[in-house]
């Protein structure tokens, strides 16, 4: 970027291109218009939200949800603290503080400027990386009743979770075909989850251990995924009799995630490798 | 969110459309909320005015819109509606580009109106107008005052106020509004384009890891970053800068970011698709609110910018060189440096996929390399296989054929190197490679000759050291190859050539490598020639030469050899205990310990066996002879009259490590101490040795003379043997009590590991000493009082058995877990995946108890569960209604020898069952028939296969035949008694009754 081209071009941007102005409780709708509510519900397609007239009255009146480009929902607490606790890919902590906010607020996860979806999207990798797979996939689902492109892949990644408990390990491996494995989001470093975990139940060490490296070499910022993705490869390790990898991969399990489901496991089984 | 200077060039270019709108819908705010509030004056009506401003704006005749707008503004309006005013005049001279006057009029709004609603709006303008006239310190105030407000405007303000303080060399302060913009994450448009330009200051600053951070961030939210191409770009060169720095781990983080670029463009593409959606539907909305249309338009033509950038990006980066893969070849070698050759490989491996010839060919040398670097012949072999196979003329074919050679050579496939060598030098490879080669297919004609139908590979051996010693007299295997010629002469049993061969080594190379192993296979020549005494001088002579040499055991070792070859034990055995004491390879350990125990068995020498092997014990606790050198010396100990001494050091040796789980060792000791103990000590078998306790046994003890004088061809072996008097009948022995005084609750402490190991060995006492259901209560008390993460790999395997006897999975579960989790090295592994199995039949999931079944025989390679895995294996068939499948695994259990027992009778009710499906009763009722002919063993078994038996028989219309197989079963008293009987005591009740005596004959009626 060269920064001085900055200043004197981004002024005339912000005069002439403003939006009106938002604030917590602000709901702007396609046609520009901001309306200021003191509450709202959910009814079918439309939110009814109460307003106040100039005279100081409060009259209440259905928008429909198309009508809308984005509420300013006040950020709820639990998700500063679940995106913390993802970080350290303490699993267990991030299903702990999204599962009652979840619950909570279903009724406005497909408003845009909602923060259900991240909150959602946060839960189902601790769900899966916890081994919680009937939930993760009964959650993927509900994502993917919102129809929101960008959680598309989301839910087709989370989705996969559910052959898994079915044994329908072809299922999983069809079904990670049509996500890329390289460059995707997290519905794509889910689908490899999926995958890496059909394999080694087929009996595909090999593959298996590939779908986890994919995980670990390009979706490194996912940390959640990453303790659950390193003990499958360590397993994957050990169906290739390679039990030197799967020393290294378990003790960055209990190393670098030391918050996670899997450290303590992963540490008790380090040792017993590591004993003659 | 494209980045600020990029997006706003498109931007600038609609600046008066935009700004028209953006007046417009200020005006018609005033018509609506403040229109009642202006005062009339002169012959035109406010309102009149305010239509002609209007128009002249919109026809971008601001001169005219000012005068109308001026008007109103001598009416001396007040309140929002003058603020409004104001604000107005000061956009449209701003648009007349009279900066004075709109800076004026902004002035005065922000100024009158410090509470007013376009007060920021006002302050952003004031600001352009400050920058235009390079007042910069001004702008910066002014922005800082329009950043104090709420709302997206001022968030938007704080992000131009950062960029000016960068300019100005401000970058910490810069950074610190842009960290706050996004200190509760990165969520929306605003905060992304924060984001970024924190970004890029904290790149420029060399903050990298601040830097990767928020890239990290922003990966997250990649779908709401508009310009996913700078993402890219900026991964690449923070991932750069992290890599010059040595900082890999980090640098591959940065790398992972970047994505193809067909991808991006896709990214792009949809991201305008989106944009071009919301237009529309914009549009659309118009028809259900019209009067909206200003605010409409003044959207759209923000999306409308926004599309135009993003194409013009787009258009950029199509023409643009792909930079994945130059990145993917840095994350490639970013791996191997750290030696993560399995990253390695699934780079290379996503490489391959491009269509990059020479990136092709890299990529597969690459990933042969790697497999060869893990050791892993045949991915290794497979790979430099394909690789040469698409390029028999490439860059790396001489190293594909080496590479190939020597994993054949590691992975022990000797003929395989031998001829993938032979050929490259036949081929006349004159490569670096060719004299290492040379060696190499030497030494694999070498290594294959030890296998006895290929001894004159021998031959072809030294003909290849010879050929290298021509070619190469100087390479760097010279002297090696020297030595190997007479050591290859010696294995092929040449020993006068050897001799020879050795003797020319030692005067070419004085202070060569190998003069310890050629002075140790001189003495060895001389042993093959049965000079013994020549041996043992020239072990001692070697001795006196290499003291403290690595062969030093061996030499030993051959010196007892000579020794034990000369009949004499005491030097023989003196000799293997110098050898146990310098040997460090398993396998000479092993042997010189029990060629030393041989010896001293033939002396009589228990005390110096005892010795021997506590002392091997004590230095070497994990040698695997090591539990079998406590036996001896407890063997020992009792040899010499020393039961007492024995138990006590058995118990000294458990002791030691009962608090330690990964010894597995205890227990089989513990076993060994209570077997000790469950049986009167007797009396020493030593000759001359004294009793053990004669007072307590108050047994007479004869006189040695007297037992010498009878002892069988002696000279008074022919006289009577003195009259004794019956033994004293002898207390009853108490093995508990003998047991509890070396192993016992004071002496194994608290620890709950030693204190289930002590009721182990207490559970095996009470079976060595037939006290069955001692033996079931204590075991099970182990399993009910202690927690599975701390007991030792045999505990958890018998603990898991008895929860799964008892039907308890879910505790069954949790000792087997614990087995795999905590020992997964264990021979005791296969109980667990067999347990597992068991389970998962149990809960009606028989696809995931076939995988344990398969996985107890191909990772545990199940030796003790074996038969129970195979017909746990056909039961999870059957249950999936596999019957052929399962048929088959059942005839293998039925039918293997070894496995004879309760698991065949299983295997034979199960293939009844089989054939009961298939509708062929009456072969079903054959092999019902034959679990009660044969396994009577097993009670519960053939009370099923009777009911079973009599079932087919009624199912066949013959009920007098199934009545009396279940008489039969009835009139044997150790089946009726079982509960299980009562079953057929009722189907017996709706079936004929007991015929006269000359009936139907019971078992087996054939069917």
């Amino acid at each position: 970027m060269k920064k001085h081209f900055l200043t004197p071009l981004l002024i005339p941007a912000l005069l002439l291109l403003m939006p009106g102005l938002l604030r917590a409780e602000e709901i702007t709708t396609t046609d520009g218009q901001v309306m200021k509510s003191s509450s709202m519900r959910r009814s079918g397609d439309a939110v009814m939200i109460k307003m106040t007239t100039p005279d100081g009255g409060i009259i209440e009146m259905g928008l429909p949800v198309s009508r809308i480009t984005k509420v300013s929902f006040p950020e709820p607490p639990e998700l500063a603290k679940a995106l913390d606790a993802a970080s350290s890919a303490d699993a267990l902590g991030v299903i702990a503080l999204t599962g009652d906010y979840l619950s909570k607020n279903g009724e406005f996860k497909d408003l845009p400027g909602s923060c259900w979806p991240q909150m959602a999207q946060v839960r189902l990798l601790a769900l899966a990386a916890s081994g919680k797979d009937a939930e993760a996939a009964d959650l993927a689902r509900e994502i993917g009743v919102l129809k929101n492109p960008s959680l598309g892949s989301l839910y087709r990644g989370g989705a996969l979770l559910g052959p898994l408990l079915s044994n329908d390990n072809e299922a999983v491996v069809v079904g990670a075909r049509g996500l890329p494995s390289v460059g995707g989001g997290p519905g794509s470093a889910l689908a490899q989850f999926a995958l890496g975990r059909a394999l080694l139940m087929k009996k595909d060490p090999t593959n298996a251990l590939r779908a986890f490296l994919t995980i670990k070499v390009f979706y490194p910022s996912i940390a959640l995924l990453q303790p659950a993705s390193l003990r499958g490869a360590a397993d994957a390790y050990l169906a290739l009799k390679d039990e030197k990898h799967a020393l290294e991969s378990l003790q960055e399990i209990s190393d670098t995630y030391p918050m996670s489901i899997q450290a303590a496991e992963a540490k008790k089984t380090a040792a017993g490798l590591s004993s003659p | 969110m494209s980045p600020p200077q990029s997006r706003t060039s498109a931007v600038n270019e609609n600046r008066s459309s935009c700004g028209k709108a953006l007046l417009i819908a200020a005006f018609m705010a005033i018509i609506s909320s403040g229109g009642s509030s202006l005062v009339a004056a002169g012959d035109a009506t406010p309102d009149e005015m305010f239509n002609a401003g209007t128009a002249a704006f919109q026809s971008a005749n601001y001169a005219e819109a000012a005068k109308n707008f001026e008007g109103i503004l001598k009416m001396s309006p007040t309140g929002d509606a003058l603020e409004m005013i104001l604000f107005t005049l000061g956009a449209t001279y701003l648009n007349e580009k009279n900066t004075q006057k709109a800076e004026e009029f902004f002035n005065r709004c922000v100024k009158e109106f410090p509470q007013g609603k376009n007060r920021i709006k006002a302050l952003v303008a004031i600001s352009q107008i400050q920058m235009k006239a390079g007042r910069k310190e001004e702008v910066e105030k002014t922005l800082k005052l329009a950043s104090q407000g709420g709302g997206d405007l001022a968030e938007r303000a704080k992000i131009a106020q950062a960029a000016l303080l960068d300019e100005t060399g401000k970058h910490e302060e810069a950074a610190g509004i842009l960290r706050q913009m996004i200190s509760s994450g990165i969520k929306d448009d605003l905060t992304v384009g924060a984001a970024m330009s924190l970004l890029q200051i904290e790149s420029r600053q060399g903050n990298l890891d601040e830097a990767l951070k928020l890239l990290e961030q922003l990966q997250a939210v990649a779908n709401l970053v508009d310009n996913p191409l700078q993402l890219d770009m900026l991964a690449v060169q923070i991932g750069d800068a992290l890599l010059a720095k040595g900082e890999r781990r980090k640098a591959l983080r940065m790398y992972a970011i970047v994505r193809p670029k067909e991808m991006v463009m896709s990214l792009q593409s949809a991201r305008i698709a989106a944009l071009e959606k919301q237009a529309s539907d914009n549009k659309a909305s118009l028809q259900a609110n019209p009067k909206a249309f200003m605010e409409v338009n003044a959207a759209n033509a923000k999306i409308q910018a926004d599309i135009a950038e993003l194409r013009k990006i787009l258009d950029q980066f199509v023409n643009m060189p792909d930079t994945l893969v130059p990145v993917r070849i840095r994350q490639a070698k970013a791996y191997d440096e750290l030696d993560q050759k399995w990253e390695t490989i699934l780079i290379w491996e996503n490489l391959l996929e491009g269509k990059d010839q020479k990136v092709r060919e890299d990529a597969l040398f690459s990933i042969g390399a790697a497999y060869v670097s893990l050791g892993r012949a045949d991915d290794a072999v497979t790979a430099l296989d394909r690789y040469l196979k698409e390029f028999p003329a490439g860059k790396y074919v001489s190293q594909a054929e080496y590479l190939k050679g020597v994993v054949a050579l590691q992975g022990g496939d000797f003929a395989r190197s031998e001829s993938i060598f032979g050929k490259r030098l036949a081929a006349g490879d004159s490569s670096a490679l060719a004299a290492e080669m040379q060696f190499l297919l030497a030494n694999c004609q070498f290594a294959q000759a030890a296998d006895p139908d290929k001894r004159d590979k021998y031959l072809e051996a030294v003909g290849n050291y010879k050929k290298y010693l021509t070619k190469f007299p100087t390479g760097k295997f010279a002297q090696e190859s020297f030595y190997r010629i007479p050591l290859a002469l010696f294995q092929k049993g040449d020993y006068g050539k050897a001799l020879e061969g050795f003797q020319d080594y030692i005067k070419k190379y004085p202070n060569g490598d190998f003069l310890g192993d050629a002075d140790y296979r001189i003495a060895l020549c001389y042993n093959a020639a049965e000079k013994y005494d020549q041996v043992i001088t020239l072990c001692n002579e070697w001795m006196k030469k290499h003291e403290g040499e690595s062969m030093q055991a061996e030499v030993y070792a051959l010196e007892g050899d000579a020794y034990a070859s000369k009949e004499m034990p005491a030097e023989s055995a003196a000799a293997y205990r110098k050898s146990v004491d310098f040997a460090e390879s398993e396998e000479l350990l092993k042997y010189s310990l029990f060629e030393a125990n041989k010896q001293y068995q033939k002396i009589n020498r228990w005390d110096e066996i005892a010795d021997l092997f506590s002392r091997f014990a004590e230095r070497h606790p994990e040698h695997p002879a090591a539990t079998a050198a406590v036996y001896w010396v407890s063997k020992a100990k009792i040899r010499e009259g020393k039961a007492d001494e024995a138990k006590q050091y058995l118990a000294a040796t458990i002791l030691k490590t009962i608090n330690d789980r990964r010894k597995d060792a205890v227990e089989q000791l513990l076993g060994q101490l209570a077997q000790t103990c469950s049986k009167r000590p007797r009396r020493t078998l030593l000759s001359g040795a004294a009793p053990a306790s004669p007072t307590a046994t108050n047994a007479p003890v004869a006189p040695r003379a007297a037992n010498a004088a009878a002892a069988p061809g002696s000279p008074a072996g022919e006289a009577a043997p003195p009259p004794a008097p019956s033994p004293t009948p002898l207390p009853p022995y108490d093995a508990d009590a003998d047991f509890a005084k070396y192993l016992n609750e004071s002496n194994v402490g608290t620890n709950p590991l030693a204190m289930a190991r002590l009721r182990y060995a207490q559970a095996q006492l009470a079976g060595f000493t037939k006290k069955q259901e001692k033996q079931a209560e204590l075991m099970t008390s182990i399993y009910r009082d202690y927690p599975a993460d701390g007991l030792s790999a045999m505990l958890l395997a018998q603990c898991g058995e008895i929860a799964l006897s008892k039907g308890e999975y879910d505790k069954a579960e949790s000792f087997y877990k614990e087995l795999m989790t905590s020992f997964p090295k264990s021979d005791l592994k296969e109980y667990a995946y067999f347990g597992m199995g068991e389970i998962a039949l149990a809960r009606n999931n028989p696809e995931e108890a076939l995988r344990w079944f398969d996985d107890a025989v191909e990772k545990a390679a199940a030796e003790a569960k074996l038969a129970q895995v195979t017909y746990g294996k056909g039961k999870a068939l059957l249950a999936l209604g596999k019957l052929d499948e399962a048929k088959k695994i059942f005839e293998q259990v039925a039918g293997t020898k070894e496995w004879r027992g309760e698991v065949t009778a299983r295997a034979l009710l199960s293939l009844g069952e089989i054939e009961e499906k298939k509708g062929n009763t009456a072969g079903a009722c054959q092999y019902y028939q034959r679990v009660f002919v044969a396994y009577q063993r097993y009670p519960e078994l053939v009370i099923t296969s009777y009911i079973k038996a009599a079932d087919c028989f009624i199912k066949l219309n013959e009920p007098e035949k199934a009545a009396a197989h279940l008489r039969e079963m009835l009139s044997k008293p150790r089946l009726a008694s079982l509960p299980s009987a009562a079953e057929a005591r009722k189907k017996l009740e709706s079936l004929p009754p007991a015929p006269s005596p000359s009936g139907p004959s019971p078992t087996p009626a054939t069917p």
